[in-house]
């Protein structure tokens, strides 16, 4: 049976507006992380803040949610991974099929994937380790210019994504080992202007 | 020459081996990865230590410093020396048009379209931060086990740690030390009659000023054979220490063949391009 794809339109702003408030009686509360369920449906957790309770002072969103901080990018990271792995689920068993229609599905899932790796981008508290994976796999799918990935390539970026959902704060030494192997297949990471900075370097450091 | 014959790296081979991915870096490994034996003198490292590395760590540390890449390629464009400020200037011309192809794509995004153009800019300088971060540091990691050997090690020169600091790579030193000995100058001068056929031949080479600093430095090496370099006679003798210091039994690897001929057959050496069959790389 084939799972349903997440919806494309899934945006991060959503997670990031966790401040409304709700109102019982002589108590506010706000909503804290959410956990995804399943099914598109999410957990309201408490927030650990209230549950401290001064509820005389209203708290924003930043005062949860620092932007800067690694821990709520984490959890962002975490949900927009989890979705981005969906794709490359529903992806994988549609791009061995013999039809042309189910290939072509395959292949949009893999745009919906790119749009989730973009917004992993944003998230540049996690660290360099994360950023190169992620920044390395966005640009490998650019590169192949609208050529579908092949099965092997698929795997291979459904484990790097599992890598960093496991160790996010993973070093930028290992995130290299992972590129290394997401290179094996023909999946080139560099970014598109690589060629363009390289000559501008050999043009100016004059050896 | 037999086919695969023992290579000599110059600076030129070994950085575009280190730190090139495209059709002239992988020209230059494979002719390094198929020659019997390959060696590079240990000047080579420092040049390229303080030449094309040091361009990458400079870039790294530019796109870290101003966490934008509009602001990068504004530093970018003010950097270029004179002599080839029209050529840097292409280049970067080609280089802002893929980089508005690549902000187009991320401005589709609800999220990046909108956000502060300042949130975009960041992410899109991460791109090439990175590149520049892993160009630097796996070449830095390769250097010397690219080569089958690396000789004449000079005790001078301390290759030192790539460090990092805030986000920042940094080396202890790029130069020759202010006072200490000096330990090329004594290796060349023990050849006084190649030192002398450089001379002759560099006399007939049109005038140019890196030749004549070149002849400068060379004999001032006869008159005085015991006299330290200092740095900027160091990086001035350049092409004449490849020719000087490789082996009969090898050739000289370079893709600047034109200044390295003339140098090499005074010497009776030869001279190979490992990128000869390569197309230039395009800059569309």
């Amino acid at each position: 049976m084939t799972k349903l794809a997440p919806e494309s339109n899934f945006s991060l702003t959503s997670l990031y507006q966790t401040s409304q408030e709700i109102s019982t009686g002589s108590e506010v509360a706000r909503r804290g992380p959410q956990i995804e369920t399943g099914g598109g449906l999410y957990l309201v957790r408490p927030s650990p803040v209230f549950d401290k309770g001064n509820t005389s002072e209203l708290l924003t969103a930043s005062d949860i949610y620092h932007e800067s901080t690694n821990e709520s990018d984490i959890f962002k990271a975490h949900l927009v991974i989890r979705r981005a792995r969906t794709f490359l689920e529903v992806s994988l068993p549609l791009s061995y099929a013999e039809s042309a229609l189910d290939r072509m599905r395959a292949d949009d899932q893999i745009q919906g994937f790119s749009n989730e790796m973009r917004r992993l981008s944003s998230l540049r508290s996690i660290g360099d380790g994360f950023l190169m994976i992620v920044h390395s796999v966005i640009n490998g799918i650019e590169n192949r210019q609208g050529l579908p990935l092949s099965q092997e390539q698929i795997r291979n970026v459904d484990k790097s994504l599992k890598l960093i959902y496991e160790k996010p704060r993973l070093t930028f030494e290992d995130a290299l080992l992972a590129v290394e192997d997401l290179e094996t297949n023909g999946f080139s990471t560099d970014p598109e202007g690589v060629s363009q900075l390289t000559e501008w370097i050999d043009t100016v450091s004059d050896v | 020459m037999s086919e695969n014959p023992s290579v000599f790296l110059d600076t030129t081979v070994l950085a575009n081996a280190l730190l090139r991915r495209d059709a002239v870096g992988r020209a230059c490994l494979e002719s390094i990865q198929k020659a019997k034996f390959s060696e590079t003198p240990h000047y080579a490292l420092k040049e390229f230590k303080a030449g094309p590395l040091y361009a990458w760590i400079w870039l790294h540390n530019k796109f870290q410093e101003t966490q934008s890449l509009a602001s990068t390629v504004a530093a970018m464009s003010r950097i270029a020396g004179t002599a080839r400020r029209n050529l840097a200037g292409s280049i970067l011309g080609a280089f802002n048009q893929i980089l508005e192809t690549e902000k187009n794509k991320f401005t589709t995004l609800a999220e990046f379209a909108n956000t502060p153009n300042r949130s975009l800019d960041e992410v899109l300088s991460d791109r090439y931060r990175l590149l520049s971060r892993r160009r630097v540091h796996d070449a830095w990691r390769r250097r010397r086990t690219i080569v089958s050997q690396v000789s004449y090690p000079l005790k001078c020169f301390v290759e030192g740690e790539l460090l990092m600091a805030n986000g920042k790579f940094n080396f202890e030193r790029l130069t020759c030390p202010q006072k200490g000995p000096c330990a090329l100058g004594p290796l060349l001068a023990s050849q006084p009659e190649s030192l002398a056929k450089l001379i002759e031949v560099l006399e007939k080479l049109p005038p140019k000023n890196e030749n004549e600093q070149r002849k400068k430095v060379l004999k001032s090496l006869l008159r005085k054979p015991k006299e330290p370099l200092d740095n900027n006679q160091c990086r001035s003798l350049g092409d004449a220490v490849f020719a000087l210091l490789c082996p009969s039994s090898s050739v000289i690897s370079t893709t600047n063949v034109k200044d390295h001929l003339p140098l090499a057959q005074a010497l009776n050496k030869e001279v190979v391009d490992p990128t000869n069959k390569v197309a230039p790389p395009s800059q569309t």
